[in-house]
């Protein structure tokens, strides 16, 4: 019922807005330089190669080490296009089709602008949460290749999507308050009486050297996975083991833009007080690859030593997640064109995750002994012009694993060309 | 009379190193706004504010319709504080993470002038000097 309300209230916000607004910007037709109505369809076109050498695996109880072949994604497009309809209305979208395959739609919305303090937009968007949640599609422009652990598609701390949102800005002091609050259809809502909420608020300075701000988000009620067990990783920061699970989200984020020097930062928690499904978990167990460690097996188990069986599951699975990062990059303007090296130091940890992404998981945290690993990374992005951008990066991921500090490396190079802007 | 002269000679040095010291990017470029729009200064950041989308709306509510020229203008990029490249890096990341589009190109002065001209909430810039009559230059403050 809130969720009904909330859609009717929106609607009938838009409904008067653009009933108020079209005859009075209807009159401006025709006048001034600028069309009432202007169209823009750009996006860009990308190549990504990863190698991963030495992974630590177990082999009959003992660690032994793989390559992984180099995986070429080639090539992969987004197009993005957007409507500006007279002062007040936009609509966007964003189309991603990865290795030339299916189209995904991944943002499709429309916004209506009351004035720089109010903007509502309606439809599948990327929540304004930290930094880098709205620009990870915008892959040439930002320094690093792998996103911050916080919205790793292998596990993905929240929903990076919503339904509606409204934010806007507000001068203060010398420089800008931004905020926004968005709702979304809680993914996973068994029940659909959740109505989850999110806040962002960060502050800019002026010259946009400082920002700083907070985000956070709440489930507002038990919800459930995106996805069953054995579909592979959630999107919605549930896990699919779980029955049920309410859980919210919260840090901050700074950023340092000074002179030719880029520093960002951020630290993130999720608390998740869930229940877990004991058939579920005994699938997990009893199929997930390469089996779980002896953490993992004393967290779901009453008995760890006992048969693995729904009346010898935990169904209590309350538990935390952590990451945080840094990252710093200073840029060269060359005659040849920009260049810059960065450093990346990730650190992450999720006592509940396993290692089989088929079945949830993801293979760095649910890999390690204690669910915790950290990775650094050294890079550099070169732009020979700012519509074409070469990365080539390489992280060392360290973590304990089968009682002893492992590590392997992994190498990246992304090409990216922008078009249409 | 040659300490003379070598005295005045060094102050007059020293009386144009200060001059010189004191022109700034403002001097090098003009910025414009449509004759009917009440504007008369603006502060320096609003208009680096105005020309990275940052502030999008005039005080009457109205929204501002920046528009960059496709040859590089120094001065304007010098009041930017930053390069031409990293003002095109910094659109390009606007427009990708689905905000606005990068303001509309013209070509020199007379373009400016021309869009700012029949663009009632239009904003541009020329450089210093430039023959405009059609608009009005507004002033710029710290």
């Amino acid at each position: 019922m809130g969720k009904e309300v909330t859609c009717l209230l929106v609607a009938a916000f838009l409904a008067v807005g653009l009933l108020v607004s079209i005859p009075a910007q209807a009159l401006e037709v025709g006048l001034g330089g600028e069309d009432p109505v202007e169209i823009n369809l750009y996006g860009y076109f990308a190549s990504r190669y990863e190698k991963v050498w030495d992974e630590p695996g177990l082999e009959d109880g003992k660690t032994v080490e793989e390559d992984s072949p180099g995986e070429w994604d080639n090539p992969y497009v987004n197009l993005m296009g957007q409507s500006r309809i007279y002062d007040k209305y936009r609509v966007y979208f964003n189309l991603s089709a990865e290795s030339a395959g299916d189209v995904e739609v991944r943002n499709i919305w429309g916004e209506y602008s009351h004035s720089e303090a109010l903007n509502v937009r309606i439809g599948k968007m990327y929540r304004k949460f930290g930094i880098y949640n709205e620009i990870l599609d915008a892959v040439p422009t930002y320094i690093g290749i792998e996103p911050p652990e916080l919205f790793d598609n292998d596990h993905l701390i929240l929903s990076r999507l919503t339904t509606v949102m409204a934010w806007g800005k507000r001068p203060f002091g010398d420089g800008t308050l931004n905020y926004s609050l968005s709702t979304d259809n809680g993914e996973g809502d068994k029940d659909d009486d959740t109505f989850p909420l999110q806040l962002d608020l960060h502050y800019k300075t002026g010259d946009d050297k400082y920002t700083i701000g907070f985000s956070g988000y709440h489930s507002m009620g038990e919800t459930g996975s995106d996805v069953d067990v054995g579909d592979g990783s959630p999107e919605s920061g549930v896990l699919p083991w779980m029955e049920e699970d309410e859980f919210w989200v919260a840090g901050g984020y700074c950023a340092a833009n000074l002179g030719n020097w880029l520093f960002q930062a951020a630290y993130w928690h999720a608390d998740h007080d869930a229940t877990r499904d004991a058939d579920s978990v005994a699938t997990v167990i009893n199929n997930a690859a390469p089996g779980l460690n002896q953490n993992q097996l004393d967290r779901f188990l009453i008995d760890p030593a006992g048969g693995i069986t729904a009346d010898n599951v935990d169904t209590n699975g309350d538990y935390e997640v952590n990451t945080w990062y840094v990252r710093a990059g200073y840029s060269f303007d060359t005659d040849y064109g920009e260049i810059v090296p960065y450093l990346q130091w990730d650190w992450y940890e999720n006592e509940e995750t396993i290692a089989d992404k088929d079945y949830g998981g993801d293979n760095e945290a649910g890999a390690a002994d204690d669910g915790e690993f950290t990775k650094g990374t050294v890079g550099v992005v070169y732009r020979p012009m700012p519509k074409l951008a070469v990365k080539l990066d390489a992280s060392g991921h360290f973590y304990e694993f089968n009682g002893d500090d492992e590590w392997y490396p992994e190498v990246r190079l992304d090409i990216s060309w922008i078009f249409g802007l | 009379m040659k300490k003379v002269s070598i005295f005045s000679a060094f102050s007059i040095v020293l009386l144009m190193a200060v001059l010189c010291s004191t022109a700034t990017a403002q001097d090098n470029v003009d910025i414009i706004v449509n004759p009917n729009n009440p504007v008369s200064t603006l502060t320096r950041m609003e208009v680096v504010q105005i020309f990275k989308g940052g502030k999008v709306s005039w005080d009457d509510g109205s929204k501002i319709v920046p528009v960059v020229q496709e040859a590089e203008v120094k001065g304007f990029f010098d009041l930017m504080d930053m390069s031409k490249r990293k003002f095109d890096k910094h659109w390009i990341t606007v427009a990708l993470s689905g905000g606005a589009t990068p303001p509309k190109r013209v070509s020199g002065d007379a373009g400016a002038a021309s869009y700012v001209a029949r663009t009632k909430n239009g904003i541009g810039y020329v450089s210093s000097g430039a023959s405009v009559s059609e608009v009005k230059v507004v002033k710029i403050t710290d």
